[in-house]
């Protein structure tokens, strides 16, 4: 019996979620590689030898065709705390990690599935301006969009308006090591600032809704399900914001399938993507997509079977 | 070089919490504003964990 393997960091609440949802004896077919553990795992590549891959993992070693399907998904390094403390070192072997964690998909052979894809297809998918050309290009209504080192471009951006970053709201200020910068109204706070978009660029949209009327809606799509939830969020910009519980949506059966194609179109098996709802117009805005988003979070609010929709997906 | 805006924003974002007295919403925010998946920023990883993996 071939296995599935999980590749992630030790701690991942999505995949604890997963696996607290599995029975036994699909327990039992699981290898969870973690990713920030070498102690415990290691990796040797060798995509032109005969045998291209050995896993280490508790104590055991499997090799390429060991393994039926690969869930890639939270890939942390180790924290290296290098005495004494060499921040640029860490930085340095952080980065040759990722960059060794991302050759696996050349030591599979081709049958092998990948979710939610290949690292290669989730990085390129990870591009938002991609994703908007492509969603556009299906038929999706998508914001009007500029992404930007230009300053003048955001003071002459159409009102109302919204702010958000390019990859990553995790920014490394403030006393605790970082802090989130969460997709924002551009006001005059965010105006008179305009000059750091040379210093760093990000994305300008044009807001598609007043608050009021917006529903957030997260889609979910996982090999050729597609599945839906709502939340409104008024007091938020960014829907992330939100306390108030998801609940199932329906989908248009065009837009399902459109969405469906738009992430079988980035080479994907799963997508996260973030619609909104305009409530006075009726009208469905593409935002983005999540190439390797969290998911679990939406079946504990909606009781949509996510987890087993995920678990006949490698299985299968 | 101009401050980005992205640290503009993470700056006010850090205020608004830090500066909460009150200890409930003090350790709401906090999983809000510091704990966010890196794969889409979504900081509902809290529901199901303690959030230590940011």
């Amino acid at each position: 019996m071939q296995k599935i393997l999980i590749i992630t960091a030790e701690e991942d609440a999505t995949i604890e979620y997963f696996l607290s949802s599995l029975s036994e004896e699909d327990r039992l077919d699981v290898v969870h590689y973690k990713t920030d553990r070498p102690d415990l795992n290691q990796l040797v590549l060798s995509p032109t030898n005969d045998h291209k891959l050995e896993l280490h993992t508790d104590g055991q070693i499997y090799n390429e065709m060991d393994f039926k399907s690969i869930y890639y998904r939270r890939t942390i390094p180790p924290k290296f705390n290098f005495q004494p403390p060499d921040f640029r070192l860490e930085m340095y072997c952080e980065d040759e990690y990722i960059r060794f964690l991302e050759s696996l998909e050349y030591c599979f052979p081709e049958t092998v599935k990948w979710f939610p894809g290949k690292p290669s297809d989730i990085n390129r998918a990870k591009n938002k301006l991609l994703q908007l050309k492509l969603a556009q290009s299906l038929g999706l209504a998508i914001p009007v969009t500029s992404m930007t080192n230009r300053p003048e471009a955001l003071l002459s951006f159409e009102h109302p308006s919204i702010y958000k970053t390019i990859k990553s709201p995790n920014v490394p200020v403030g006393d605790k090591g970082h802090s989130a910068a969460w997709t924002t109204e551009i006001d005059e706070s965010i105006r008179q600032h305009a000059d750091g978009l040379l210093t760093c660029p990000g994305i300008i949209q044009k807001r598609v809704c007043s608050l009021v009327d917006k529903l957030d809606i997260r889609v979910t799509a996982i090999g050729d399900l597609v599945f839906a939830a709502e939340n409104s969020s008024p007091q938020h910009i960014d829907g992330r914001l939100t306390n108030a519980p998801y609940q199932a949506h329906l989908l248009p059966t065009w837009l399902s399938n459109r969405l469906s194609r738009l992430v079988s179109s980035l080479s994907l098996n799963f997508g996260a993507m973030d619609l909104i709802y305009d409530l006075s117009s009726g009208k469905y805005w593409f935002i983005e997509l999540n190439s390797n988003g969290q998911w679990a979070f939406i079946e504990e609010d909606t009781s949509l079977p996510l987890c087993f929709a995920v678990r006949n997906f490698l299985w299968k | 070089m101009a401050k980005p805006i992205n640290a503009i924003i993470a700056e006010s974002t850090a205020r608004q919490y830090y500066d909460n007295n009150n200890k409930q919403d003090f350790a709401q925010l906090r999983t809000k504003s510091l704990v966010v998946d890196d794969n889409d920023g979504h900081p509902r990883l809290s529901t199901y964990s303690d959030g230590s993996d940011d």
